[in-house]
């Protein structure tokens, strides 16, 4: 999972210029940790909207708020988790002003890719009536 | 399964039709083994506005009842014309529930060909008729005289319905008459009917069961006014409603009940302060529904389940009268029925009007909401609410329940047990009496109010949801999802 979601970052970098930071949060195993978790919330986020709040009237616009929240919510994880990744503080700690990198961009930068990919993935997930839909009563047709 | 055939004679007749069309539609069941309605209306008034809505809310029904199946709650009964209880090739009888009068359309001098009788004849006729009786149009019935119906009724045995009636009849089957005592039409039709119905004639068929069948008749005393009447050029004079009632009940005894030729009679009757227009007839005499027509309907229906007690005690005639708790002059609502009554028409009417309220204020949010009901493909698409059935037979018989219901409210005695003013948020506080209150969650917006339209739409999801219609047609789908829905709905709201 990490060799695989490492490949889905990279390719966001300037791989010369950024390869300290991203090499510490691949040894950390972070990219596969925030893939699970954004997999994880994702379908809990989805769960809770079709399974529990299910709602009847405005429902594209719930909809789409319950994947901004999501996103928001994988956002901050994201953050927490690399600002907690120690290799990741101490790479940060070997740049100087003037290398054209800001290792905090950089952490913003790989929780905004990460929300942008827990977008991609509900929309995913909400293409088939599995693995959320199916629980739905009122939403089975939403979005689609 | 056995069929009631239920008389409407004149006006009062065809309102009564009304209002038992109504109950039907909600689902309201005939008694014991009746499930089928046969409605005949005698009205010499071809053009008579009660008359021509009537059969329009008739054929309305019939239309929804054959698309939507059997064994619903919502139009329920089966509802029928003579001609397709016979062979519906036959072309000598006509398909619309209305019982031919021949020789109606002209003047009552003309009628009995006043000019050609001899001298002797002439002066007994002077002496039963007044030259304005002579002069009388009756295109429009009998305006108030009896005297006249009486001649014109009794040859109603010869019409091709009356043949038509005799051959569909089966035994088992029941008659019911539906007349006004302070009229023309309906006072003079009444006994004259019941006459031929007992008379046992070997040259038609059935006779013998007919003349022996268990008859119900409900009579209406005066229930209400007309403005304007007796003034001069007025030829229906309210005046004389009372002494004509008297005069045709103190007929009725020696004629009808003293010979025991009626198995059961109701009597209705209101001193009320509503005035209804004049009208002598035609189109404009369409009066607005009135409670009483409805308590009528239910006089219908409790003839059915009372029907084998009637019918086992045959020599007698068993008279019923209706009444309410006192509602101290305000509007009649459900809690001041009395308990049979309100068991009866209390859910069917509520799931009814939750019907029609719910397709005004909340079918576009329906129509938008992404689930099964209006999304999937065994639920109810956008289309059908376009269709012949909904906009031609469905929307528009909800338009007359509803205009029913505003008639019943508006009308001295007042029947509003609904609120008016409902919107999809509120559609469930119909019912007055039976009010939510809002809970802290719906307050803050965390759920949906208990008064919400939202409810339903939950339920119907649920349904489609399941599969459960999958097999029916898109109308009986319909028709069966609401009603499993409503009922539901309503009985969260009476508890």
């Amino acid at each position: 999972m990490n060799d695989l979601l490492t490949g889905l970052y990279e390719s966001w970098f300037d791989y010369n210029l950024h390869q300290g930071l991203i090499e510490s949060v691949f040894r950390a195993n972070d990219f596969g940790f925030i893939g699970w978790i954004t997999i994880g919330m994702t379908l809990v986020c989805l769960f809770i909207f079709y399974k529990f709040w299910d709602p009847v009237e405005g429902q594209r616009r719930k909809w789409i708020t319950i994947l901004l929240i999501n996103s928001i919510l994988i956002f901050g994880i994201s953050c927490l988790v690399l600002y907690n990744n120690q290799g990741l503080i101490e790479a940060m700690g070997e740049f100087t002003d003037g290398e054209g990198v800001n290792p905090h961009y950089f952490i913003l930068k790989i929780a905004g890719i990460t929300s942008l990919y827990a977008l991609v993935l509900a929309l995913i997930f909400c293409l088939t009536p599995l693995p959320v839909k199916y629980f739905s009563n009122d939403n089975k047709h939403n979005p689609f | 399964m056995a069929k009631l055939y239920v008389f409407g004679i004149g006006g009062t007749g065809s309102r009564v039709i009304r209002s038992l069309t109504m109950l039907l539609a909600s689902g309201v069941k005939l008694g014991n083994e009746f499930d089928t309605l046969v409605p005949l209306i005698i009205d010499p008034d071809a053009a008579n506005g009660d008359l021509n809505r009537t059969t329009d809310i008739l054929h309305k029904y019939q239309s929804i009842y054959k698309k939507a199946g059997e064994s619903n709650d919502f139009f329920g009964t089966k509802i029928s014309t003579l001609k397709e209880l016979l062979d519906e090739n036959i072309t000598s009888i006509s398909d619309h529930f209305i019982f031919g009068m021949a020789n109606t359309g002209q003047k009552f001098g003309d009628f009995i060909d006043y000019k050609g009788l001899d001298k002797q004849n002439k002066a007994l006729i002077d002496l039963l008729f007044s030259e304005a009786n002579l002069e009388a149009d009756m295109t429009v019935g009998f305006k108030g005289n009896p005297n006249i119906g009486s001649i014109v009724l009794n040859k109603f045995a010869r019409s091709n319905e009356y043949l038509e009636f005799s051959n569909s009849f089966n035994p088992g089957d029941g008659i019911f008459v539906i007349n006004s005592i302070f009229g023309g039409t309906g006072a003079s039709g009444f006994p004259l009917l019941l006459k031929n119905l007992r008379v046992n004639s070997t040259d038609m068929k059935n006779s013998n069961v007919i003349s022996a069948a268990t008859i119900g008749g409900l009579t209406y005393l005066p229930y209400f006014n007309i403005s304007e009447s007796g003034k001069e050029g007025k030829e229906i004079d309210a005046g004389t409603f009372l002494s004509k009632s008297k005069a045709a009940l103190s007929y009725y005894q020696h004629a009808i009940f003293d010979n025991a030729t009626l198995d059961s009679f109701y009597y209705l009757g209101d001193h009320s302060n509503n005035n209804f227009s004049y009208a002598e007839g035609k189109s404009d005499q369409k009066n607005p529904a009135h409670f009483l027509e409805m308590a009528g309907a239910l006089a219908i229906l409790d003839f059915t389940n009372d029907f084998k007690n009637v019918s086992n005690t045959k020599g007698k005639t068993v008279m019923k009268e209706f009444g309410i708790f006192d509602n101290k002059g305000s509007s009649v609502k459900f809690d001041m029925l009395g308990g049979n009554t309100k068991e009866t028409i209390r859910l069917p009417l509520s799931k009814m009007t939750l019907f029609s309220k719910f397709l005004s204020n909340s079918l576009s949010i329906l129509m938008k909401n992404k689930g099964s009901f209006s999304k999937g493909d065994k639920g109810i698409n956008e289309k059908f609410f376009q269709d012949d059935f909904y906009k031609g037979s469905f929307a528009k018989f909800l338009a007359y329940y509803d205009e029913w219901l505003q008639e019943l409210e508006h009308n001295d005695v007042s029947f509003a047990p609904f609120h008016n003013n409902q919107d999809h948020a509120t559609l469930m506080d119909f019912i007055k009496g039976k009010e939510f209150k809002k809970n802290f969650s719906s307050k803050i917006g965390l759920s949906d109010a208990a008064s919400s339209g939202n409810h339903i739409i939950t339920d119907l999801n649920t349904i489609i949801k399941s599969g459960k219609l999958d097999e029916e047609t898109e109308v009986s789908r319909f028709i069966k999802c609401f009603d499993e829905v409503l009922k539901t709905q309503i009985s969260k709201i009476l508890n």
